[in-house]
């Protein structure tokens, strides 16, 4: 048996195991061992110290002191959660305020707004108008309205009755123009309708023409215009 | 301590006025300050006493008060280690060593030499494990002075049975060289 294992066994014999062959084997290295020998007389001298070490008393008060000290936690505990409480319901009383605070100012912001602007936003106008051409700077269409197909079959070679008749049949009513002035929509319409079926040498004469005949009759029944 | 949980308090004093003195022993013998050892029974017990609803019946109640007051000894331990003391000249001395401190020996109704020798005693066993490696020193004390068993003591400190085992035993080692030559010297306390 080796030193570190005679003290090992030491200990657990101190603790009290209990094993008849080991201890004889213990003491027989011990007798060997002149180190471990005094190793396990000052254990045993030194732990027998420690065994006889005065039970030191206790203060006479120390239940009450225990006592008090206990009463003191329990009222600290209790203001704690009562001042815990008292935040909880303050806070509770913060919230439904500000959150009643913070509708009030939406719903006011809101009306207001509705107010300035109309009942219904101009956005949402657009959205719900039938489709028109709207140009970019947001005014009427100034093309002119889609010809039904059946005026389309007119000679080309009409005379200047059937192009000022096209916008009272139509109902057009919107060329403002002053006397004399030449309609331009009335021009691109003409352009557009009857001028392109024509051959190209015949277009510059036969729209000189269609224009001297829209004056003549402009000047003659500005009824027509309105 | 079921009763205590069953809110009966008045059981209470019953578990103090059994453990007070084993555990106010075992704080004495750790810190080796009276006044610590009691401030910290004191606040263990009344930590157990209003944490009583965490008490679990598979340990018993002392291992329990056990745990309760070694945490607290840790606690300040680490807390002074953050903050070291400072150390007066004047209340040592230059030159004193500590076994020139006047003891102060309170009236316990035994003879004067027998309190004397029990307050030597007392005295060097305290400055003797306040050497000890302080890992070392919980276990220590709790078996050789409160004599638990290594599983409560496992229990307790929160180590593996085999920690605790080798720490008690470098402990008894350190205790052993510091001891003997106040026994070599054949001083009957």
């Amino acid at each position: 048996m080796n030193c570190r294992r005679a003290r090992n066994l030491l200990f657990d014999f101190f603790d009290g195991a209990s094993n008849e062959a080991l201890r004889a084997e213990v003491d027989r290295h011990l007798g060997e061992c002149r180190e471990c020998d005094t190793f396990a007389s000052e254990l045993t001298s030194s732990l027998a110290l420690l065994r006889r070490a005065p039970v030191e008393p206790v203060d006479d008060n120390f239940n009450w002191k225990v006592r008090l000290a206990i009463h003191r936690e329990k009222n600290v505990a209790l203001e704690r959660a009562a001042s815990a409480n008292a935040w909880v319901r303050a806070w509770n009383v913060r919230y439904v305020l500000s959150t009643g605070f913070a509708l009030t100012a939406v719903l006011l912001a809101g009306g207001m707004f509705v107010a300035r602007n109309g009942a219904v936003p101009a956005s949402v106008q657009v959205a719900t108008q039938p489709l028109t051409q709207v140009n970019k700077s947001g005014q009427e269409p100034t093309s002119p309205r889609p010809v039904p197909r059946s005026n389309l079959r007119t000679p080309v070679r009409n005379d200047l009755s059937s192009t000022v008749s096209l916008g009272a049949h139509t109902g057009d009513n919107r060329s403002n123009v002053p006397m004399g002035a030449i309609d331009e929509a009335r021009i691109d319409s003409l352009i557009n309708m009857e001028v392109m079926r024509l051959p190209e040498h015949e277009r510059d004469e036969y729209i000189q023409r269609r224009i001297n005949a829209l004056r003549a009759r402009q000047s003659q029944q500005p009824s027509l215009q309105h | 301590m079921l009763r205590v949980q069953s809110g009966v308090a008045d059981c209470y004093d019953v578990l103090v006025e059994r453990y007070k003195v084993r555990l106010f022993n075992y704080l004495y013998r750790l810190t080796g300050n009276r006044d610590e050892a009691e401030e910290i029974a004191q606040e263990a017990f009344v930590k157990a006493y209003i944490h009583a609803a965490k008490y679990k019946t598979i340990a018993r109640f002392s291992t329990w008060l056990y745990t309760i007051a070694t945490n607290l000894v840790r606690n300040r331990i680490r807390s002074r280690s953050r903050a070291p003391q400072l150390i007066s000249l004047w209340q040592r001395g230059f030159g004193d060593s500590d076994e020139e401190r006047m003891l102060d020996i309170e009236d316990t109704g035994r003879t004067p030499d027998e309190a004397i020798n029990d307050a030597e005693l007392s005295s060097v066993i305290n400055r003797a494990i306040a050497k000890i490696p302080e890992k070392y020193r919980e276990s220590f004390v709790l078996r050789e002075i409160n004599e638990l068993s290594y599983e409560e003591i496992a229990a307790v400190t929160g180590l593996k049975l085999g920690t605790v085992r080798s720490r008690i035993n470098r402990a008894r080692n350190y205790f052993r060289q510091l001891v003997a030559p106040v026994v070599e010297k054949g001083i009957d306390f």
